[in-house]
């Protein structure tokens, strides 16, 4: 259904673009031969700083390809494959919706002849993505107003007293308002939609649902709320400079980057090496000096300091408290639980 | 109202000039219309050929809400812009010199921020420390921080302080060529200063209120950043929703019914309001 979509709506394009499009597919091919730059869309940020440094600089020194960047917009990936008009060589984007954007005929094949998936924790290696980092999404609290018996699970976050922060989006949020609801963090997929939003109706009253993960960190540090949901990037900074906020793994839920490339895309034998390059276990070991996002290449956690390790959510001690969320389940269900979703807040 | 027939019909291009359109219409039929018409379309074949996608938003889901919410929100804040904005036109009309240019420089500045820096500062403004709190606090009218965010206040705060400029403008534009001689007219036949304003400056005054109207409200239907910074998740408004399915959910198709919705809701009230008002709204943006 999905391939047949596509071409209907190819062919509509294809009409549609025609002029633009004879004026575009005779550029790529000049260039296809020695590409002197290539563009990598990333979310910004100290992500992208970290990539710079530990990614694009010695990829540039090995290669002589120079890197340009330029924000990841979901929806420009979608109107440059249909368009067959590429901006991007290759993508940072959230692995759950490079899962969406793949199951959308929206990537290219990854070659794991050149990217080495070996040693890649399970589940992190897709057909046309990889996961490059662990984050987690998980509890955190302001220690000024919650001085002894912080919450250590989901259940007794949701029996917290005073108000708590949950992110605005379904994502995540079914999740952690199934373990509150007793379901065992391994057995969560397929979602049981009806048993979350009965578990979300419990707190629906004293629950600040926030946008963005700085305004998380934020009304946490603040003391907006007692206790928030949040992703580890988000407070482990502002716990190490001082600011009243403690947080821990249990029942994390683990999500990641990914690396993905448009279908389609011009320079994509470049592209790959990169990809190889960035998931090599020295760039991710280099990676999680950085930013406290565990590596997904396993061969890269014993080149990590000690002193690092307890931060990072793939570490031994820390990833068996938590677990994966499926991005396949998002990709294929997304959309109808976000409507629910959407209905339920509003 | 009496409108004179010039007022009706107060300019029209005459033959030999009409060349002079082809350029901006030739701009607007690929850069608007082209884009528009695939957003349409999409909307109707995208995932499949049919209504999938309308019968979804006038379904139980939420989107109906969200429209209402969308319209809900464009009127309060047409209705709070337009009853803080008259009096600060009605000054403005009058003054001179100086006095005018530093009235208009003060609403004029603003609009060289960006709204997205403009809403930020007022989430510094409401948040639990921020500085309306800190005064509340310090004047001791409350003893806990109030919250204000996320919430409709903010929201109604935010587009009303954007959206402003657009209300008085339009006013000043208008107030300014009302014949002060009529009001004295007015007087010396009897009416009292307040009649005088009720009757004959209120009347004269509506081309510029449907003006600011029609500019604010269709212009705060499409708001996306101040509800979506400021807002709750019951707050939501048509964009945010419009940018959620395309974005996030990559539903083109969903996104583009939606858009094509709100359009056909704007255009339903705006030809509604022009019946209301013989045309004012239209003709009057001109002056």
């Amino acid at each position: 259904m999905i391939t047949h979509t596509l071409t209907s709506r190819r062919r509509l394009l294809k009409s549609a673009a025609a002029g633009a499009a004879v004026a575009v597919t005779g550029f790529p091919a000049i260039l296809k031969a020695a590409p002197s730059q290539m563009m990598i869309a990333t979310g910004g940020g100290k992500l992208e700083e970290a990539y710079a440094k530990v990614h694009f600089a010695p990829y540039t020194a090995k290669t002589g390809i120079k890197i340009v960047t330029g924000p990841n917009t979901s929806a420009k990936l979608k109107a440059m494959v249909e368009a067959k008009n590429y901006e991007w060589d290759l993508c940072q984007v959230a692995a759950e919706f490079a899962a969406q954007a793949a199951l959308q005929g929206l990537l290219e094949p990854l070659d794991y002849g050149v990217i080495d998936k070996s040693k890649m924790l399970a589940g992190t290696a897709h057909p046309h993505f990889i996961m490059s980092d662990v984050a987690a999404y998980h509890i955190a609290w302001n220690t000024k107003n919650v001085k002894s018996g912080a919450p250590q699970n989901w259940a007794e976050f949701w029996k917290a007293s005073g108000r708590r922060g949950l992110w605005k989006r379904p994502f995540q949020t079914m999740e952690v308002a199934l373990m509150a609801d007793g379901v065992d963090k391994d057995k969560l997929y397929p979602l049981d939609v009806e048993r979350a939003f009965k578990s979300l109706d419990k707190i629906k009253s004293s629950t600040l649902f926030w946008n963005t993960g700085a305004q998380s960190a934020q009304i946490l540090i603040d003391g907006e709320v007692e206790v928030s949901a949040t992703w580890n990037g988000r407070v482990h900074d502002p716990k190490l400079g001082g600011a009243p906020v403690d947080y821990h793994f249990n029942q994390a839920l683990f999500v990641s980057d990914a690396w993905a490339i448009p279908k389609g895309a011009p320079n994509k034998k470049e592209a790959m090496e990169f990809i190889a390059m960035a998931m090599s276990a020295k760039n991710q070991a280099d990676f999680s000096a950085i930013i406290p996002y565990g590596p997904t290449n396993t061969a890269a956690m014993p080149m990590i300091d000690a002193k690092i390790a307890p931060a990072l959510p793939s570490s031994e001690q820390n990833f068996k408290k938590g677990s994966f969320l499926d991005v396949n389940y998002w990709a294929a269900n997304g959309d109808k639980v976000g409507e629910r979703f959407n209905k339920w807040v509003l | 109202m009496a409108r004179s027939v010039d007022a009706a019909r107060p300019w029209t291009i005459s033959r030999g000039h009409a060349w002079l359109l082809a350029a901006p219409l030739v701009f607007l039929a690929i850069f608007f219309l082209w884009p528009l018409a695939r957003v349409v379309v999409r909307g109707f074949v995208d995932p499949a050929l049919g209504l999938g996608n309308y019968a979804r938003i006038f379904g139980d889901g939420p989107y109906l809400r969200v429209i209402w919410n969308t319209i809900e929100t464009a009127a309060a804040v047409t209705a709070i812009c337009l009853v803080v904005a008259y009096p600060v036109a009605y000054v403005m009309a009058r003054a001179r010199g100086a006095w005018l240019q530093i009235m208009a420089a003060l609403i004029v500045i603003p609009l060289w921020t960006s709204v997205v820096i403009r809403s930020y500062a007022w989430m510094v403004v409401f948040q639990r420390r921020g500085v309306l709190n800190d005064l509340l606090l310090g004047l001791g009218l409350v003893d806990t921080p109030v919250r204000f965010l996320p919430g409709s206040i903010g929201v109604h705060v935010g587009m009303v302080h954007i959206m402003l400029p657009f209300m008085i403008l339009p006013l000043v534009a208008n107030m300014r060529g009302i014949d002060q001689t009529l009001l004295r007219a007015a007087e010396i036949l009897g009416a009292n200063p307040f009649n005088a304003f009720l009757r004959v400056f209120l009347p004269l005054s509506l081309p510029g209120i449907n003006a600011g109207v029609a500019l604010v409200f269709m212009t705060s239907l499409g708001f996306f950043i101040t509800p979506a910074l400021l807002g709750g998740p019951q707050h939501m408004m048509a964009a945010v929703l419009i940018e959620q399915q395309a974005n996030v959910y990559l539903n083109w198709g969903l996104a583009s019914a939606l858009a094509s919705t709100l359009l056909v809701v704007t255009l339903a009230i705006y030809l509604f309001y022009l019946r209301v008002t013989g045309g004012a709204a239209g003709t009057a943006i001109g002056r």
